[in-house]
């Protein structure tokens, strides 16, 4: 499928903080996305970037192919609901819809009329008095009336309790089910995206760690556990992600599929979504490790 | 987890089966949906010809991604006990794995007087339970190690 | 767009509208009774000097005081509040609440979407201004007539629909600048504070080079505007400040007016001053030097939008 969302080595700094340094994928279409990471891990600003709120420092973006995201054209096939669902607080609910109409020339008002009241958001009522889940399903809302290809949220239910958010990600991946929308959430904890994501994007101090799709990546990592001893003889000929060591004991995250048997006394399980994004998360150069030789002399200072 | 909103369906017909996802068995979610339309039509519960909840009705429910019950359903035809109408939905065949009923009787019948047996051995519920999961998980692994 | 930038200012339109009908209406109900009464004044000669004149002057500024003093003095400080309540908000509300995320994001620039928004507000605030100050003008001819248009210069004719249009721009600007709308609301009011101080005592007074004259005695009506005065000896010599204050002393001291002393010894007052019939010229330079202010104002808030925004 063709990329909906590609970037190659974005940067963009704040006076003196870099909240994206050399960042650079490259999404396909027809996925939900999810993006995590920490807070701080740029994931906002990529986001802001790709839809012309941001200019990057340096590097380049591209957007369902369009090489400038503040261009309204490429804005037009773009829904984009930003961090706390921002919305006119004084405004009705038709008031929304209305400016919706005045500022989108593809803007399908009988859908977005339909969809609140299936949800029994009334179109009189004022924003500011609607809860914190009707207002996020009223930008979602005022999003997918754009009819867009792709749909960029950004932390879209950090604010809502559990019940508010299972029926935005309902609606949200009916939607897709029924338009074939491709979709880019982003969120610093993965469990509430888990089952609705089939993409995945890691992002950490401004870099993508890793990404790929869920069920590849889940079946390209192994966690292996065994003996110091014979760790570094492991991790050759491996890719190690990541490497810990608590006493005698040596924990191996390791990708790809590798012909080598393992050792006598290691054992190996496949991580959760979780434990791999973790992974990745706490490694700060997540993808070059030390080679053997270094860790065998860590495991020799312990 | 359950189909809580009547949104709608091709026939106008009721909802005819609830799907609950459990995210700690380790088991994928499209298996889940999988074993259930299964337990369904085993029970009895789905009939030949019963339309299948509609992909869009499972994740505005569920909220799960589209794919994986695309996924489920494609695994449901592979193992013939759906096919999709392309237009129409997707509706249970007429399983070849259906146990005739008369089987399916004796074994509950059987099952019936087990328990009655153990009941009176002193086991509680929560002990039958135990027993059975053991038994399905030893019975799971077996079939894995095969 | 047109419907939204009247949706998102509609309070602060009607208000305005309501300010314009109202203080306009006031005007007009007034204004009328009180050229009226003029009339008989004018009906004597104002420049005969003659007692009855004077007489009927007393009387009409007795009676129109009040009104004539309060309303162009009222328009003196509309200008801040429509920089202060719809200037600096526009901009500086949508960035502090965060809905710039959702303005920008949908199908229009955002060079589009500010140039509708503040091209409508503009409009809207010089003909309503424009409006307003043509009919202090004509409210304010008597008083005109009387001491000049020098004192009521900002609130009557295009210069007050260009001042208000200056504080609207100096509002939005400072809306995109500081992004906080209590801290712009200050800054606007501020700013526009001081430079109607510089402008009306330090730039209009000098826009053209003023006059020098001999004070005219015996006079009803003078519609000059003085910047300073002093007094000239009969040898033509000028007097200081400091020996103008100790000829006033000493003469008190003996129960005399200064100023009567001086013109019976042929002392002579002259001053610096701008005539009255310089008002559409100052009015003119007035006009448009802010106008170009303003203009500059709008690229400002244009290329903070922009570029600066991000």
């Amino acid at each position: 499928m063709r990329a909906v969302l590609e970037a190659r080595a974005l940067a963009k700094r704040y006076g003196h903080t870099w909240a994206l340094r050399d960042c650079s994928f490259s999404l396909p279409g027809g996925h939900v996305v999810a993006l995590v990471g920490p807070n701080g891990a740029g994931k906002s600003t990529l986001l802001h970037v790709a839809v012309g709120l941001t200019q990057p420092t340096a590097g380049a973006i591209s957007v369902l192919g369009n090489p400038a995201p503040s261009d309204p054209k490429s804005l037009m096939r773009i829904g984009f609901v930003a961090q706390s669902a921002p919305l006119y607080r004084t405004f009705s609910v038709a008031d929304m819809l209305r400016l919706g109409r005045a500022m989108n020339p593809r803007w399908d008002d009988a859908y977005a009329r339909d969809r609140l009241a299936r949800l029994n958001i009334p179109a009189d009522r004022t924003v500011g008095r609607l809860s914190g889940g009707q207002q996020a399903q009223v930008a979602l809302s005022l999003a997918l009336a754009k009819r867009p290809e792709l749909l960029l949220l950004d932390e879209p239910v950090a604010d809502l309790d559990p019940l508010a958010r299972h029926e935005f990600m309902g609606e949200l991946m009916a939607a897709v089910a029924e338009h074939g929308i491709s979709v880019v959430l982003s969120s610093h904890a993965i469990a509430e995206l888990e089952r609705a994501c089939d993409y995945l994007v890691v992002m950490g101090s401004g870099k993508v760690k890793v990404a790929g799709e869920v069920a590849a990546l889940v079946e390209e990592h192994l966690l292996l556990t065994g003996p110091v001893s014979t760790a570094a003889d492991t991790a050759t000929s491996r890719t190690v992600v990541r490497q810990s060591l608590a006493g005698r004991q040596a924990t191996l995250v390791v990708r790809g599929i590798s012909r080598r048997a393992l050792p006598p006394g290691w054992r190996e399980r496949r991580l959760s979504l979780e434990e791999l994004i973790l992974a990745y998360l706490r490694e700060p150069e997540a993808s070059a490790l030390p080679g053997p030789q270094e860790l065998i002399l860590a495991a020799e200072t312990h | 987890m359950t189909l809580g909103k009547q949104t709608e369906t091709n026939t106008g017909s009721a909802l005819l089966l609830e799907f609950h996802l459990d995210p700690h068995t380790g088991v994928p979610p499209y298996l889940q949906l999988v074993h259930q339309v299964e337990g369904a039509v085993r029970l009895g519960t789905l009939g030949a010809d019963d339309q299948l909840p509609t992909v869009k009705a499972v994740v505005s429910a569920l909220a799960i991604n589209p794919n994986t019950v695309l996924k489920a359903y494609r695994e449901l035809e592979h193992r013939g006990l759906a096919i999709g109408r392309p237009g129409l939905g997707t509706f249970v065949r007429e399983s070849i794995s259906y146990r005739p009923a008369p089987e399916r009787q004796m074994l509950r019948d059987t099952f019936a007087a087990w328990l009655q047996s153990a009941t009176a051995a002193g086991l509680s519920e929560a002990e039958v339970r135990a027993l059975v999961e053991a038994e399905l998980i030893a019975a799971r692994s077996a079939k894995g190690a095969a | 767009m047109i419907w939204l930038t009247w949706r998102q200012h509609r309070a602060a339109l009607i208000v305005c509208l309501l300010a314009v009908v109202g203080i306009g209406g006031i005007a007009i109900a007034a204004g009328i009774p009180m050229h009226h009464a003029f009339a008989a004044v004018h009906a004597a000669d104002l420049r005969a000097g003659d007692a009855r004149a004077a007489a009927q002057i007393d009387i009409f500024t007795h009676n129109y005081w009040a009104i004539g003093n309060l309303l162009w003095r009222f328009l003196l400080f509309l200008p801040v509040l429509i920089g202060m309540f719809v200037g600096a908000p526009m901009l500086s509300r949508e960035l502090e609440s965060g809905t710039y995320r959702l303005a920008w994001t949908q199908s229009i620039s955002r060079s589009r979407w500010l140039a509708v928004r503040l091209g409508l507000l503009t409009l809207v605030t010089v003909v309503l201004s424009l409006l307003l100050g043509m009919v202090l003008y004509w409210f304010y001819a008597p008083w005109a007539a009387l001491s000049g248009r020098a004192e009521a210069f900002a609130s009557i004719g295009p210069a007050f629909a260009a001042r208000t249009l200056f504080a609207l721009l100096l509002g939005a600007a400072l809306g995109a600048l500081i992004r906080r709308v209590v801290a712009a609301m200050a800054a606007t009011a501020g700013a526009w504070i001081v430079i109607e101080f510089v402008r009306t005592f330090w730039l209009r007074p000098h826009y053209l080079p003023p006059l020098t004259i001999a004070v005219p005695t015996n006079k009803l009506v003078d519609t000059n505007a003085y910047l300073s005065q002093w007094w000239v000896d009969p040898a033509g010599h000028r007097l200081s400040g400091v020996q103008f204050d100790a000829l006033a002393q000493g003469l008190a001291a003996k129960g005399v007016v200064a100023e009567h002393w001086l013109e019976a010894h042929h002392y002579v007052m002259w001053a610096s001053v701008q005539p009255d019939s310089r008002f559409w010229a100052f009015q003119a330079i007035e006009t448009a030097s802010l106008c170009a202010a303003s203009a500059a104002l709008a690229a400002a808030t244009f290329w903070l939008v922009r570029r600066r925004v991000s």
